[in-house]
């Protein structure tokens, strides 16, 4: 699989009235990490959102191209499935129909990545009984788990503690090493973390 | 590390023995009221009326008569379900559709089930009334419920689904129908001993041949007021038996249907 560029030519966002981004054009290098940064409400969330395509075409003008990459997208919620236990809400990413896997490998996929992120005695639970940084690495791990080309995340790791985060970071940044990774931040430190020289700011 | 499926313990509202003792309340109270009163015609006892069920429950008619009410309104209920559920669907995924239908479901929510009974006379006949008038009942309920539950659908999941690429079908299987299933119970649960109730209502109206409204109308003709108790009785019956077999019945079937993505293994060692 190739990573592939993100680039956004002479883009325009506008909600209602209110500019969001003004002919912006930016080209996001394929196979690494990225970082955006910028202030609140600059629109860093809406490239995003842009990118992974929940823009409605009407509200925007310029060219978003994404190669028709495969994308996974941390969002700023974890947004788990409340009907879902956790190793189901990442199952739920990997049944595929190209490439079937029964429902014990999907349950092993899953445990497997629960793990990584101290998660494996919680999978049987709903997200309703985790806390909001539990729910969050569940979320993470499901970002993961999805066989993307490009993936967004959004200030992904609001809400855990110092301890945890670090050891996050760290495996997050392993298990994407290859891919392109598009990472919204305001925290500097993070950004630097993750794509040193490749840090945008809005 | 073993992993374990809890399904989360629901306590019910009372136990059994305080059920049995309510009960017991209440029919005490029912028997001293008949005595105060000491005319079997205004109040029977209690006991007057279990004489007369107990009779009842032995003669065939009462059986063939229970079971054509019973299989009229159920039919009833069923096209009622089935209506509702299409027509919420199509509802709601046709905007300019939900705006045409809806004064018509206002309509049929603020009419009075006594005029529909003898507009439906006037329309279709007596024989299949009941059924009609049960799948009335449930219709509007159901069709809303299942509106309301589409509509309510959570955006931001629905983003994850689209992000993650979920055909249509999938959509359904993991986000559209575990969100709507408890939508559908609720409407079952208001609309369900409604059209049981409606429905014998109609029936007295109609007077089938074979029916518990013919009995109860029979009753109240031939003022044998313990009949009518007896006969009420087997309408409460079987209202709460329906309850239970549609209510308890559809989110054990919704969970049977549904596919559990992975296997919960007794035991995963991890």
């Amino acid at each position: 699989m190739t990573a592939k560029t993100l680039k956004f030519e002479n883009v325009t966002l506008k909600y209602g009235k209110k500019t969001v981004l003004d002919n912006l054009s930016l080209t996001l290098p394929a196979g690494r990490f990225s970082a955006i940064m910028g202030a609140s409400g600059i629109g860093k969330t809406s490239l995003l959102r842009l990118a992974a395509g929940l823009v409605p075409d009407k509200n925007f003008t310029g060219v978003v191209d994404a190669g028709g990459a495969k994308i996974a997208y941390q969002f700023q919620e974890p947004r788990l499935f409340p009907w879902l236990t956790a190793a189901e809400n990442i199952a739920v990413v990997l049944e595929s129909k190209d490439t079937p896997l029964t429902s014990a490998e999907l349950r092993q996929k899953s445990l497997e990545l629960l793990e990584l992120f101290g998660l494996a005695d919680v999978a049987d639970q709903y997200p309703d009984s985790l806390s909001g940084g539990m729910a969050q690495r569940v979320s993470l791990a499901r970002t993961i788990a999805y066989d993307a080309e490009l993936v967004l995340l959004d200030e992904p790791f609001r809400g855990l503690d110092e301890q945890t985060r670090a050891d996050v970071m760290q495996k997050v940044r392993a298990a994407l090493d290859t891919k392109t990774v598009i990472l919204v931040t305001h925290d500097r430190e993070e950004a630097e973390f993750f794509a040193k020289d490749n840090i945008f700011n809005l | 590390m073993i992993f374990q499926y809890q399904e989360k313990p629901k306590k019910p509202l009372f136990t059994a023995l305080e059920y049995v003792a309510v009960i017991v309340f209440w029919v005490a109270i029912w028997f001293l009221a008949a005595r105060a009163t000491g005319e079997e015609l205004l109040l029977p006892s209690p006991l007057a009326v279990a004489e007369r069920m107990s009779g009842l429950v032995t003669t065939s008619e009462f059986w063939q008569i229970t079971f054509e009410s019973l299989w009229r309104i159920i039919c009833g209920i069923l096209l009622g379900v089935a209506l509702g559920v299409v027509m919420g669907f199509i509802t709601a995924a046709i905007p300019f559709l939900y705006k045409l239908f809806r004064p018509l479901l206002t309509v049929i929510r603020a009419t009075p089930v006594a005029s529909f009974i003898i507009l439906a006379i006037i329309w279709i006949g007596r024989d299949s009334l009941p059924t009609f008038i049960a799948a009335l009942m449930v219709l509007p309920i159901v069709w809303g419920n299942m509106y309301e539950g589409i509509n309510n659908v959570d955006v931001q999941l629905l983003e994850v689904a689209k992000v993650y690429n979920f055909s249509p079908v999938k959509k359904i299987r993991r986000l559209y129908l575990p969100h709507i299933s408890p939508y559908f119970s609720a409407s079952l649960k208001t609309s369900i001993g409604l059209a049981w109730k409606a429905g014998i209502a109609a029936e007295i109206l109609t007077l089938p041949p074979i029916s518990i409204g013919k009995q109860l109308s029979d009753a109240k003709i031939y003022l044998e007021t313990t009949d009518l108790f007896a006969w009420t009785l087997t309408v409460i019956i079987l209202s709460l038996l329906l309850e239970l077999v549609f209510i308890q019945g559809v989110p054990r079937g919704y969970s049977l249907i549904k596919r559990r993505i992975t296997h919960r293994s007794k035991a995963v060692t991890a």
